[in-house]
């Protein structure tokens, strides 16, 4: 038996190569990655558009043609481009052609979270109770304690149940949230946080996902920073025709706890979390409080740990 | 001595594709179904597996691991998203005698991930340098767990010489061959081979 231990090694030729990667960032900067993806993509614009162009007689010669004549275009652009720069005499319609190709690249960048995807059948508060299986009660509680709580005086909510049930109310299943990119300041990658209820997703089972909500200061609940998951119960607009009108976009969520404070357990460095017997059923926040979505992976009856490898920003931020 | 002409495109690159994913990961993975397997814990591992919850950007499984025969970059750069997760999801509660290997285990697992983490950033500091090269010493302090199962071709070979011999030796002095426990061993080895 030892000789087979004693051939066994770790000598083989991929577990040398990652040695010399930090030198490598010193020198040339940071590790590529190959993505088959792009090359995929540029079929598209180099073959199926030439394709499309042709007269589908003796094609290939056309695509070559059509891309090359592209490409050409694009270079004359891009040297327009700099003679405009270094401030050379170029006639009008060149110089108009110029402006409205480059004014498309600076595009308005979103910022706001969206609410999408309305369902008709609800249009108060007590359709939201019957389709969302709530009861009419707990809903209203909660909607003014939400009021009290995040509301300035003058804009809460009617405080009479009798009143609040009228209130016109929109259901959606979808919520965008822009997420800042990690390591850019101006990318914005969109969360699309999806909210069924009930009612299926895509043809499969439905789907309320998992959400970080700002539950608390930075230095709270450890590694995750203030930070709690939460499961989407319902995302939904509410109109107070009270008060001028004014909307409240809102979610109910059910939210989880930290176990151990939210520090990471040595063992393997994430942190769990769960749903107390004692958790209300739900809490209304106002969307602007949900920052991304969660991953979480089930560990138990009403325990979870908190997937903080999922992506490099969560990577970044809980540890 | 003269040199060959060297172009600057054939040197070798530093990649993530190639040297982490579809190289050590995949070296990984084996090492982890054999040591869920002895454990016998494959199973659990497979239903944890099933049990993903979507994320952007994040594929999520709809075949048992085992089941899934050709791994692509892209699949295998998701399973280094969520395997620490799943693993430690599935070595919970271990027995008395379990403790030290699984704790191990996590560790070797967690280091290289970090590290692939870390090798991803696209802009460093000295800091993340300091990182990925402390998770890279990590790694290596600790991979000791999963030098069981490396078992190169090479060993094979010499196994099945050995047992070779001794079978002759031993047909050679009239006594019957009983199935030793190296061989019982060494027939795992090379199930896994396969």
């Amino acid at each position: 038996m030892d000789w087979i231990h004693g051939e066994l090694h770790f000598n083989f030729i991929k577990i040398h190569p990652r040695s010399h990667f930090s030198d490598h960032i010193r020198q040339f900067g940071n590790i590529p990655m190959y993505s088959t993806e792009l090359g995929e993509l540029a079929h598209k614009e180099q073959i199926k558009e030439g394709w499309r162009r042709s007269n589908e007689n003796d094609a290939a010669r056309q695509i070559v043609h059509s891309y090359s004549r592209q490409h050409a275009i694009q270079m004359r652009l891009l040297n327009l481009e700099s003679f405009r720069g270094r401030g050379a005499d170029l006639s009008a319609d060149v110089l108009q052609h110029l402006k409205s190709s480059t004014s498309t690249v600076t595009a308005p960048v979103v910022r706001k979270r969206i609410l999408k995807g309305c369902q008709d059948d609800v249009s108060n508060v007590l359709d939201f109770s019957k389709v969302s299986g709530v009861s009419r009660e707990s809903i209203c509680r909660e909607l003014i304690r939400y009021s009290r709580h995040n509301l300035l005086t003058e804009r809460q909510l009617p405080e009479d149940h009798a009143i609040l049930q009228s209130l016109p109310v929109e259901l959606l299943t979808q919520l965008e949230i822009p997420v800042v990119a990690f390591q850019e300041s101006d990318v914005y990658d969109i969360n699309r946080g999806r909210c069924t209820g009930a009612l299926h997703f895509r043809n499969q089972g439905s789907r309320n996902d998992w959400v970080w909500v700002q539950a608390g200061s930075e230095e709270m609940y450890g590694a995750l920073r203030g930070h709690l998951p939460a499961k989407l119960v319902a995302l939904f607009k509410i109109r107070d025709y009270t008060c001028a009108n004014a909307v409240h976009r809102v979610a109910a969520i059910r939210m989880l706890s930290a176990v151990n404070s939210g520090f990471t357990l040595d063992i393997h460095g994430l942190v769990t979390v769960q749903m107390r017997e004692d958790a209300p059923e739900f809490t209304i926040v106002d969307v602007g409080t949900i920052h991304g979505l969660a991953h979480l992976i089930p560990e138990g009856e009403r325990r979870w740990l908190v997937n903080s490898w999922i992506d490099l920003r969560t990577f970044n931020e809980v540890y | 001595m003269d040199f060959i002409p060297v172009s600057a495109p054939d040197l070798h690159m530093q990649e993530m594709l190639h040297t982490v994913y579809l190289g050590l990961f995949k070296h990984m993975m084996d090492w982890i179904q054999t040591f869920l397997k002895k454990h016998r814990r494959l199973q659990a591992f497979d239903d944890v597996w099933n049990a993903l919850p979507p994320y952007p950007g994040f594929w999520v499984p709809k075949k048992a691991y085992r089941k899934v025969a050709q791994w692509q970059g892209k699949e295998i750069r998701n399973l280094g998203r969520c395997i620490l997760g799943v693993l430690a999801v599935v070595l919970r509660q271990p027995q008395s005698s379990q403790v030290i290997p699984f704790k191990n285990a996590l560790g070797c697992v967690r280091a290289l991930v970090n590290f692939t983490m870390m090798a991803q950033y696209r802009s460093h500091t000295s800091d993340t340098i300091a990182y990925m090269e402390h998770y890279l010493d990590q790694f290596h302090r600790m991979k000791g767990i999963f030098l069981e199962f490396r078992v190169t071709k090479r060993t094979l070979a010499k196994v099945d010489e050995q047992r070779r011999e001794i079978r002759h030796q031993r047909t050679q002095m009239g006594q019957p061959v009983a199935p030793s426990k190296r061989r019982r061993i060494c027939d795992n080895n090379r199930e896994e081979e396969h």
